[in-house]
Formats: C-alpha cells, structure tokens, sequence
C-alpha cells in the first residue's frame, strides 16, 4: 500500500515536473554573470566572466554572447569595452598596468552588461574591488629559504596596513600552471612566510619564479605578486649526440661503410667504361694503318 | 626579436588563465546566440592597452608569435623536455580527447590522432581503457627510418613531422611499433585558414603521415594541448620533464614524485623506444571500464572484442 | 665456309627474321600496350585522388605494389646470379642462355623501382630523397643500391652484347633498315676482333660478373632490410636478408626457365637451347627449392618454438585456413615441393614438367611475398580495434590490380621491344669452339 502511494507520488512529480519544464522553455530566462577582478603579477587587471543561464533545471553556459564591461564612479563612466563569451562561456578583458581608470577613494568599481536578446533577459552585474598590494620579501639564511608575503592596503591617510588573516598561495610558476608549494594565513601585521622547497628546479642559472597570491576575496578580488630568484636547482641539459640513428648526420662508421662499397662498385663501373674506350681506340688506329 | 619577446610574456599570462577554464565542457542548449559552430583556436582575448585602444587578439594555436622558422622548428625550445602521464584509473572512454584533437587539428573524419584502446592483458585481469597519443619516443624509431628526415626528434623531447617535405613512403609508419601515424589517403576536406608549419601540422596534405604532435605551437603560450583540457576525468598531465611538474589543468603534481608513487610505467618499455608517455597503472579505478561502452556507435563496440582472440582459438 | 661461318649465318639470319614482327607478335604488342595504357589510367586516377584508390589504409599501408617490387627486383637474379656465376666458372653450356638471363635482370631492374614509386604517396616529391637523403634510413640504401645495381646490369649486358655488334655490322648479307645498321656501329664500338681487343672485353666481363654477384645479393638484402629493420612480428628476423636471397634467386630461376621455353618455342631454338640447359638449370632450380625450403622452415620453426604473442599471432594467421593458411600451405609446400618434383626425379624431368615446375614456383613466389607483407602489416602490436572493416583487412583494389597488369605487360613489352635490337642467342659466343669441352660431365 505504502509503495503504491510512493509510487503515485513520483509519477506525479515527474509529469508535473516534466510539464513544468515545457512550459517553461518558452519564456526568457534571466542569465547569471559572474564576475571577478584580479591584479596580476604585472599589473595587469583582469575581469573574469562567467554568463550561465538555467534551463531544464540544469546551469549551461552561455557561449556568443556579447558583454559590456564598463569602469565607473560617482562622477564618470568609462566604457572599456565589448568581450565575447568563449563556448565555455567564459570572456576575460586584460587592462594592461598604466592604464587611467576612474576610481573611488579605496578602489574600482566594474560593471557588467548583457543586452539580452529573444530568449534571454538583459542583466547586469557590478563588482567593487579594494585595492590591495603583495610584497614579498626573500631570505636565506643557512641554506634554509624563506618566502615572506606581506598583504597590506592603503589607510584613509595614505598609510600602509597590513591586511589581517586572509590566506595566500605560495606558488612556483611553471610553463603549463603555478606549482602550489604552500598555503599560509597572514599574521596580525599582515604578513606571514614559508620555506621554499630545496629540490624545485629552477632553468640553467637556478633562476625560479616564485608567484604570490591572494585568491579571490570578496574585498580584494585575486591580487598577485611575483619575483624571482635562483633559489631552483640547476637545469643542466644534456646536448644531444650530432650522429645517430635519428639525427641529420649518420653514424661515422655508416659514411665510412657506404663510401668503401660506393667506391668499390663504381671504380670498376668507370674501368669497364674505360676499356670499352680503349676497345674503340684499339679498333680506331687498326683500322686507320 | 624584442617584439616577439614581448608578445610572448602576453601569452604566458593568458596561458595561466585559460589552464583553470575549459573544463565545464559541452556546448549551449541556447543556441540562439551560437550562430557558428566556431572551430578550435577561435578563442578570442580582447585587451585593453594602456592609450586606452581595446585590442582583440586571438588565443587559438600558432598565432600569438609568428611562424617560427624552419631551423627554430626543428630545435625545439632549449631546455625543456616534455612528457604526459596517462592515469588509466581514470579513463573511460569519454572520447573527448579524440574529438577535440580532430576538431582543432582538422582531421578527415575517421582519423584519429589519439586512439582508445581496450586493453586486457591477460584472460584473468580486468579489461581498461587505454588511451594512446603518439609517445614521442627518446628513441623513435619512425625517426630512425625516415628516408629525408621529414619526420624528426626536437631537443625538447617532442618528433614531428614536416608535411612538405614527407615523401609519403608510409616507412615510419611499418617502423612505429604502436601504430601512432595516420596517413592522408585523400585530400584533407577541411581547410583552416593556416600557413603550414610542421608544429601547428594543419592543414593536413595529401599524401604525407601525420601523428598526434603535442600541439607544440601552444607550449610558447603556456597552453596545454587540448587532450589535456579536454578530458572531463583529468587523465592527462602534461609537463616539462625539466620543471618536474605536470599538471592536468586542474591540479598540479611533482613529476618524479608520481611517477615513483604511482609506479607509473611506459608501454613495452622493452622495445627500446624509450617514451615520452608515462602511463599510471589501472589500480582503484574511478569507473567501471563497462562505462566506456555508453554513447558508443554499435559498429566501435562491436570493434573493441578485438582483442588477441586469435591466440585463445589456435592452441598447438 | 668453315663450320663455325656457317652456323654463325644461320644465327644471323635468324636474328634478322626478329627484325619483322609477325602478326602475332603485332596483335601482342597492341594488347600489350592497351594493358599498359589502362595502367596508365588507374595511374592517373591514383595521383589525383590520392591512394584512397588503392586497397591501402593505415594499418596495412603497403600492398601489393611492395609485392610487385620485391617479385621483380628477384626475378632480376636471373642473370645477377645465374650468367653471373655460369660466367666465373667458365660454364661452357651458359652461353645460349646467358643473353635471356641478363635482358631479364635489365628490365625487371626497370620496372620494380616504378612500384616503390607507386606506393609512395608524393611521387612527385621523389627527389627529396637526393635532396635531404639520410643514410641512415634502408630506404636510402635501397635507392642507391637499385640504381648501382641497374648501371652495372646494363653494362653487363652491354659488354656482352659488344661482339655481336660488331658481327651484325659486319655481315654484309642482313638486309635491315640502315637506321638499324647505324646503331649497331655505334654500339659495337670498333670491335673488330683484335687479340687485345677480345682480351680486354673478356677481361671486362669478368670483372663485372664477379661484381654483379655481390652487389645482387647487397640489393636484395637491403631490400629486405627494409622490413628486417622494423619492430614487427614475422619482419624482424635476422635471417630475412639471406632469405630474400635465396627467395630471389629460386624465383629469378624459375622465370629464366620459362622465358627459354617460351623463346625456344616461338622462335624455333631446339637447336641451340635443348633440353640438357633445362636439365642443367632444372637442376639449380632444385638446388634452390630445397635452400628456400631450408630457409622457410628454419624460420617459422624458430619464430613457432619461441612462442612470442605478436609473433604467434602473426603465424596462426598463417597457419590458419580461415585466413591465411590455403595460400600459406599452397606457397610454402606446392610452391618448393613440385618444383622439386619436377626437376630431381629423372621420371618426372622434362622440358615441360620442368617448366611447369617453374611457373608454379615463380607464382608461389608471388604469394610468399604478399604473405611476407599483408598478414604481418595486419597484425599491429597494440590491437587493431578500428570499425571500418577496410581498415582491418586488407584488399588489394582493382587500381592496385591493373598496375600490376600493367607492370607484367610491360614487361613483356620491354622484352619484345628489346630483342628488336639484340640478339637472344649470344650470336658471336656461341659459335665460337669450347675453350673447354670437358668442363661439364655428360653423365648429368
Ligand atoms: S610512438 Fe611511434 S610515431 Fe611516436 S615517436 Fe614513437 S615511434 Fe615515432
Ligand atoms: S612517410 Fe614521410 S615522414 Fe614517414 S618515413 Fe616516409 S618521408 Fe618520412
């Protein structure tokens, strides 16, 4: 009895919800952007865009799709520009280190507009971003190497305040992705410090760089600093044999081979042709006496 | 030379970047503002410089510094050596490495530059899912046989192949002992608008062999080849060898350390080849290797039985 | 008019009547030349389509084009080997069949490179291989092994070819064109039968035989090499080269026989090829069915006992008759057994069981090789699980089929186009006095 009922009400909600989702494909859905700031180790500021929608209760990403990015305070409103969603949905804007952006008293504000279309609903999305600044610092002392990161924003008063108990990454950059080497939380004054690992190579001088993050906050955004230093091991790179199986040179011992056959065959190839001239020669001052 | 330097460092940047998207995977249901179904490398990156111009740069493949030249393509990059590890446990048969490989290479329908396997190695053990690129071995047989060198082995670890130069005698294909190559029987249909360089191999040329490349137009970026990316299971890592670190766009692991924890092995190790493919057992699998057979084509099933049947039949 | 004028006019006279092709040999010739033309064709369509064409895919990659250049590059050994080593040894009764065996070496030399050119897919790219050669590759060494090799057969023919040059422009009674008679000047040179003259061609040729023999066997070495070198079940043997050898020279055997019989019925030369030169070579024939026997069963005893998994698989595909096995049994058994048959048991030996013998080894030959090349190229060492059946299995196309025509109609052209201008029968050789009479026992 208790499974039938069971049963009744599954097969209710499954054609409820199924219906639902009919009736509901119509109509425009309003689209989610999400957006996050980071200041790389350059100084360049990203924005990161995400634009997903929901449909079918599932989230799909929303790939084409034309945003507006624009920087803005109380008194102006710069327009940076248009980015286009990827297929993962996903468009990034760099605004490389130098650039004028109107700002308020502790940091930026961006906003992000998607115009919408027939089936999706216009939407915007506004970000805030405090400024904040990395330093690292870097000590050796008896072989042992100490990464010190200091998080520290800038005061009413223009002062240096170090940010308290937020994490940071400790990373190694590599060519393909940052090797996490640590996590650390700052101290009080802002700042707190890891050992760097002894056996991280590093190119053919040692050098190593080491890249410092603060990931994304709700405050700051992502903020990242990086410096290097010939903390790694030495890359030493064997140089590749000249002559070998796979190289553009062959082994001597196969030149040497084949120049003794080639020869070989071919000076009796010329003696034959030789004594066929001479045949000729002999038959030619016969005939002439 | 100090322009392309500079363009380079760029894509460093952006490389970073896109090595964390990519992995929520699939098209749009909403379709109604995908008006192109855009090929691989149309990625677009808009810049803002600092005289306030929005500049559009592209992300795609072999685009961010010039054609390198013929010489820089036959050396590689000095002091890298990059190699992939398979983790078998974690493979099954999604076939997204396949199909993004095909898409963003261009390849004739049908051709693959990397195959999925199933494998059982013995009647008693269990079968798996065994993905094979090319391995771009230390000591590539292909390479050895090749009668004009079209096909060669860089410092940086990686065996190409010169399409203009090939004389399409199929030799380095009897030579590779894993059927890694793919020839061009017929006029490659698909033609991207690409000048020719053996790193980027697209577009494909009749008559010449083409295998998986490791996609080393993108190493400059800082990208990682699209098998890599695109595996929804995380079962490529690709790295450098001389960093000691690979990664599989998510997470990022020392080299050595599992390669020594994993027992990681390369495939008939005995034949001297000498890999660049280093594979992890398939222990603790994440999925039943039944799984690998959904969404497949009855004919590809039917395919994979083949295995060495003929040995079970045939008992002197 | 001595007994050796004599029968020297009678050979001229002969040589002259080749010089007007008889019906038979026109209507021939046309077919011939349709044959090569629909070759030509298929040609065409393959270098504009690409190899879609042929039966080729990715895992067996050569076909029957690498079959064709293998068979032909043995049957070569026909003169290489054969008037090579008849000539060292002064054997008195090779001179009636030495010309057919050296024109046989020259023009198969000709045709099988053109099927390496057929199974590469840029042909048009082929002087990459001058330009960025690399020694290292097998491939390289076959190009400049093949190309010496040619140089020296046809000098070898030449040198030979130089005394009846010389009589044919000397013989005032041949009534032929005198474009004829003017090359025959210029090919004779200034022969004219002076003591150092003969001296030094006889010097000549003795030299080039005894060269001819190891660059033939260098040749098909590298041939062989060229799969030898290859990680591949039932390829990578250490034996393959000494194989192909013996491979070659029972073929190139085989073929010598039946081109005699054919020559010495359509052009009537009971006189000067009798059945003893087909006993003789009857019995080299013999000599090398049982090596290549030898050789074939030294091989696949080893490889079975050693119970590799590639190496088994490739075997039971041999081995079995719902693949392989008819052919494999039919190559591997007719193919050295009845030859055998046929040329050691006197009951059994005479001209014509003796070329019969021969035909069915020169076709088993044939099938050795597609068996050498296909089912190993079948056998990958990671599994094939492709879906398309085409890829699986291998087909020879009818593309494939008509240039192999083409390229056995071509050989039979080159060969009606050659004897227009050289005589089969060494004409000048043959009426010559024995230098040495007592060199072969009568009692063979
Ligand atoms: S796997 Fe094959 S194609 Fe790739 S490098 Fe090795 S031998 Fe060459
Ligand atoms: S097919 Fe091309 S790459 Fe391969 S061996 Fe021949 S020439 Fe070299």
């Amino acid at each position: 009895m208790i499974l039938k009922k069971i049963f009744q009400i599954i097969l209710v909600l499954t054609v409820f919800s199924g219906f639902n989702r009919i009736a509901r494909a119509d109509e425009p859905v309003t689209p989610r952007i999400t957006a996050t700031y980071a200041k790389l180790s350059d100084g360049t500021k990203r924005i990161s865009i995400a634009l997903s929608a929901r449909q079918n209760d599932k989230r799909v990403n929303i790939p084409d799709a034309a945003l507006q990015i624009i920087a803005q305070n109380e008194a102006i409103k710069t327009i940076l520009g248009n980015v286009i969603t990827n297929q993962q949905g996903k468009a990034s804007l760099d605004i490389e280190p130098g650039t004028t952006l109107p700002r308020d008293q502790d940091g930026y504000t961006f906003m992000v507009l998607f115009g919408g279309n027939t089936k999706l609903d216009k939407t915007s999305q506004s970000i805030h971003a405090t400024e904040a600044f990395l330093e690292i610092s870097l000590n050796e002392k008896d072989t042992i190497k100490t990464i010190t990161a200091r998080v520290i924003k800038h005061n009413e008063k223009g002062e240096k305040v170090g940010i308290p108990d937020v994490p940071v990454e400790f990373n190694v950059k590599r060519l393909f992705c940052l090797y996490p080497i640590g996590n650390e939380k700052t101290d009080s004054l802002g700042s707190c410090s890891l050992e760097f690992p002894s056996t991280m190579p590093g190119d053919k001088n040692g050098k190593v760089t080491i890249v410092v993050r603060m990931p994304d906050n709700e405050t700051y955004g992502t903020v990242e600093e990086s410096k290097d230093i010939n903390w790694g091991t030495l890359l030493v790179y064997k140089v590749k044999p000249i002559r070998g199986l796979g190289d553009t040179d062959a082994p001597l011992w196969m030149v040497y081979t084949l120049l003794v056959l080639l020869t070989g065959v071919w000076l009796h190839v010329v003696y034959i042709i030789v004594l066929v001239i001479r045949i000729n020669i002999i038959g030619k001052k016969a005939i002439k006496s | 030379m100090k322009n392309k330097n500079a363009s380079r460092r760029k894509f460093l940047k952006l490389g970073l970047a896109a090595g964390a998207s990519a992995l929520i995977g699939g098209g749009s249901v909403l379709s109604a503002i995908s008006k192109v179904n855009k090929p691989a490398g149309g990625d677009k990156v808009k810049m803002l410089s600092p005289e306030g111009k929005l500049m559009e740069v592209d992300r795609g493949h072999a685009l961010c510094c010039g054609v390198p030249t013929s010489k820089e393509v036959r050396k590689g990059i000095p002091g890298r050596h990059f190699v992939m590890v398979i983790d078998l446990s974690k493979c099954r048969n999604a076939r997204k490495c396949v199909s993004a490989c095909s898409k963003m290479h261009f390849l004739q329908p049908g051709q693959e530059y990397i195959k999925v396997f199933l494998m059982q190695d013995s009647e008693d053990t269990s079968p798996y899912w065994f993905p094979k690129p090319c391995f771009h071995c230390d000591a590539p047989a292909c390479v050895n046989v090749c009668p004009v060198g079209a096909t060669f082995k860089r410092e940086d670890g990686v065996v190409l192949i010169d399409n203009e130069r090939c004389i399409g005698c199929k030799f380095c294909m009897a030579a590779c002992p894993y059927s890694s190559r793919v020839f061009n029987w017929k006029k490659p249909g698909l033609k991207p608008e690409a000048n020719y360089s053996p790193e980027s191999s697209v577009p494909q040329k009749i008559g010449t062999v083409g295998k998986c490349d490791f996609c080393p137009d993108s190493f400059v970026s800082g990208i990682l080849p699209d098998c890599v990316t695109a595996c929804p299971n995380g079962v490529y890592y690709f790295g450098d060898k001389n960093e000691d670190v690979v990664t599989n766009g998510v997470e990022a692991l020392r080299f050595s350390e599992l390669v020594k924890n994993k027992s990681a092995y390369r495939y008939m190790e005995e034949l001297g080849t000498r890999p660049s493919v280093y594979y992890l057992p398939p222990v603790d699998r994440s999925f039943p290797y039944e799984r690998g057979f959904e969404e497949l084509p009855e004919e590809m099933k039917k395919a994979y039985k083949v295995k060495r049947a003929h040995l079970k039949k045939f008992k002197i | 008019m001595s007994q050796q004028e004599i029968a020297q006019q009678k050979l001229v006279e002969i040589f002259a009547h080749f010089g007007k092709p008889s019906k038979f040999s026109k209507g021939l010739f046309i077919f011939l030349i349709l044959i090569v033309l629909f070759a030509f064709y298929a040609l065409i369509l393959q270098m504009t389509r690409g190899q879609i064409v042929t039966g080729m895919r990715d895992y067996v990659i050569w076909g029957i084009y690498e079959v064709n250049f293998i068979f032909f590059i043995g049957i070569s050994y026909a003169g290489a080997m054969i008037s090579g080593i008849l000539h060292l040894l002064h054997v008195e009764w090779r001179k009636p069949i030495i010309r057919i065996a050296e024109m046989i070496t020259v023009i198969s030399v000709l045709i099988g490179p053109l099927y390496v050119l057929l199974s590469m897919g840029r042909m048009d790219r082929f002087l990459h291989i001058f330009e960025y050669g690399r020694i290292q590759s097998p491939i390289v060494w076959d190009v400049i092994a093949i190309t010496t090799y040619l140089t020296c057969s046809i000098l070898f023919l030449y040198l030979a070819l130089i005394r009846d040059y010389a009589l044919l422009r000397d013989n005032q009674e041949l009534k032929i064109s005198s474009f004829r008679k003017k090359i025959y000047r210029k090919l004779a040179v200034t022969y004219h039968e002076l003591p150092l003259q003969k001296k030094l061609l006889n010097r000549g040729l003795s030299v080039m035989s005894a060269i001819i023999i190891p660059l033939a066997v260098l040749v098909h070495s590298v041939l062989a090499w060229i799969f030898g070198m290859t990680i591949r079940p039932g390829w990578h043997s250490t034996i393959f080269a000494p194989y192909f050898v013996i491979a070659a020279v029972f073929s190139g055997t085989a073929v010598l026989i039946i081109a005699m019989w054919i020559f010495r019925k359509y052009y009537h030369l009971e006189e000067y090829i009798t059945e003893k030169h087909f006993k003789y070579i009857g019995l080299i024939l013999l000599v090398l069915a049982g090596l290549y026997g030898y050789f074939t069963f030294s091989e696949y005893l080893t490889v079975w006992y050693g119970s590799e998994t590639w190496e088994l698989e490739v075997i039971y595909k041999l081995f079995d008759f719902s693949d392989y096995g008819a052919w494999f049994y039919l190559a591997a058994f007719a193919g050295v057994l009845i030859p055998m048959l046929f040329t050691g048991i006197p009951f059994f030996r005479n001209i014509n069981t003796i070329t019969i013998g021969a035909v069915i080894a020169v076709v088993c030959m044939w099938i050795k090789r597609y068996l050498i090349i296909v089912p190993t190229l079948e056998t990958p060492l990671l599994p094939n699980q492709d879906y398309r059946p085409e890829y699986v299995h291998y087909h020879a196309s009818w593309v494939e089929w008509s240039l192999t025509a083409g390229g056995v109609a071509l050989f039979f052209l080159f060969f009606m186009i050659f004897i227009r201008f050289m005589p089969i029968i060494p004409v000048a050789d043959i009426s010559e006095v024995p230098e040495n009479k007592e060199f072969i026992s009568e009692k063979l």
